[in-house]
């Protein structure tokens, strides 16, 4: 979004929003998931979501989380692309297709899960 | 996000049209909105930072200042959470009279978010209408509670005050006005021609992304989810309550759904004075430790207090999800988002009845 000279820097508010308790326990989650820091996962969210997408984190979450796909879960998938909006909903689905396509050809599970999440996090680095 | 065009249109924080400051920034092509974000913190209070640490007593009051439109369901949602925590239940005629002044409060809440969409659309008859009709629930309001905003009406076990003959007699006559009267003003909306270009397919909002954003009350079940959390609450089950449910999605819709929501709440204050029995207002009881997560149906939709008690009363950890940081995401993210004009921005944004002092808690 067009960002003027006399426009407010919200990171530091984003910040806040992030550090509440419900919205620490969903990062701590979609970071946890994914491998990485909690703090990183905060910069990326801060740099691609606006104010009310954050604020509204937990509750997407609640939402995301219905989900019986035991490899869309053990990547993550739903709280990224539906919850928080760092992937679209097609580029979660072509990884999620990717794992089944890696498991078939014999790749065990655990590696073609850990391939996955590192091409996510390619994904969503900003 | 990334900017794609050159056209940017911020509104607000300051718009004559907004009752509370924020600003939302558009990004369109001609009259076409492609994008929405919003960007809030003008009137951060930090009540939940407030609240931890005081004991329950103090943060009853807090908890009705998180809102100055719905504060008696803050009030009664809080309450009800600490009664869960410590195994306390409501007297019958508490239950009955917190049902009757919770549905007054939805029916002024609605009537009021009903006329800022009026008032935005600029039909301001009926939004001056709407708003008159207001004051006859508000003056029953303070009749039963005492005051028109921050009653504190409900504490543990019970309620604060009782309603006497006079007052449910003098209730009855005014539920009677409201139905007449709001009988005739939503005829005016759903004939008057200008509303109808307005309002009808305009604002539109798919069940999918209503359920993705875990989109909330009016906003949600005008796009077709059934979700109304009266439907599991103990009082309401006794009162055979059934939520108000259309499928359009549009601007029209979520108002028709508030109003049709009126229309119920008379009912239902009509059915609990009815089964209403003699008996005591408070059952007493001490607040325990405990930690839980209690959600209620305030009039914009799903509110849930996430706290946590010591033995004292004190309250350690509380977090407050209110509605309208669902309904305000929803609104910028899908049913702004491909409006067809800029001009149709405000009255789009108004239809989801947006509270920023919620949001801002």
């Amino acid at each position: 979004m067009t960002t003027y000279l006399y426009e407010k820097d919200l990171r530091q508010m984003k910040l806040l929003i992030l550090e509440s308790r419900r919205h620490d326990a969903v990062v701590q989650e979609i970071a946890t998931t994914l491998g990485i820091k909690r703090q990183q996962l905060r910069k990326i969210l801060i740099e691609r979501c606006d104010m009310i997408l954050l604020e509204n984190l937990p509750a997407r979450c609640d939402a995301a989380r219905e989900t019986d796909d035991l490899i869309s879960q053990s990547l993550g998938i739903p709280l990224i692309t539906q919850a928080a909006e760092l992937l679209t909903r097609e580029e979660g689905a072509r990884i999620r297709k990717g794992v089944n396509v890696q498991i078939e050809h014999g790749v065990p599970r655990e590696t073609a899960i850990l391939e996955a999440k590192t091409e996510i996090l390619e994904l969503i680095r900003v | 996000m990334k900017k794609t065009v050159d056209v940017s249109l911020p509104i607000g924080p300051m718009h004559p049209l907004f009752k509370e400051p924020c600003r939302i920034k558009c990004e369109t092509r001609g009259e076409f909105v492609l994008s929405a974000e919003v960007e809030l913190g003008y009137v951060k209070k930090g009540i939940e930072r407030i609240m931890r640490g005081r004991p329950w007593q103090e943060v009853m009051f807090l908890a009705e200042r998180v809102c100055g439109i719905c504060s008696v369901v803050h009030n009664y949602v809080f309450i009800e959470a600490v009664e869960n925590v410590s195994g306390i239940a409501p007297t019958e005629r508490a239950a009955y009279l917190r049902v009757i002044v919770n549905e007054l409060d939805r029916m002024q809440s609605h009537l009021l978010a009903n006329y800022s969409y009026c008032y935005t659309i600029e039909h301001e008859t009926l939004a001056m209408y709407l708003l008159n009709l207001r004051e006859t629930v508000m003056d029953q309001l303070e009749l039963i509670t005492g005051a028109r905003v921050t009653c504190a009406f409900i504490i543990p076990g019970g309620v604060r005050c009782d309603l006497s003959a006079d007052g449910a007699a003098s209730l009855r006559t005014a539920l009677d006005h409201i139905d007449s009267e709001l009988s005739r003003f939503v005829r005016i909306f759903e004939t008057g021609p200008l509303i109808g270009l307005r309002s009808k397919g305009v604002g539109l909002l798919t069940k999918e992304a209503a359920i993705e954003a875990h989109a909330a009350g009016p906003t949600a079940r005008a796009s077709g989810i059934p979700d109304d959390l009266r439907n599991i609450h103990p009082t309401y089950r006794l009162l055979d309550f059934k939520p108000v449910i259309r499928y359009e999605g549009d601007n029209y819709a979520r108002i028709m759904v508030r109003f049709e929501e009126v229309f119920q709440s008379t009912g239902l204050i009509r059915t609990a004075l009815a089964l209403m029995k003699e008996g005591p207002i408070r059952g007493g009881g001490t607040i325990k430790a405990g930690t839980v997560r209690y959600r209620g149906e305030a009039p914009r939709g799903e509110l849930l207090y996430d706290l946590t008690t010591d033995e004292h009363g004190r309250i350690l950890e509380i977090a407050i999800q209110t509605p309208s940081i669902m309904n305000i995401q929803v609104c910028a993210h899908a049913m702004l988002k491909n409006a067809q004009s800029a001009a149709d921005i405000t009255a789009i944004f108004i239809s989801s009845d947006p509270c920023i002092a919620c949001t801002e808690r």
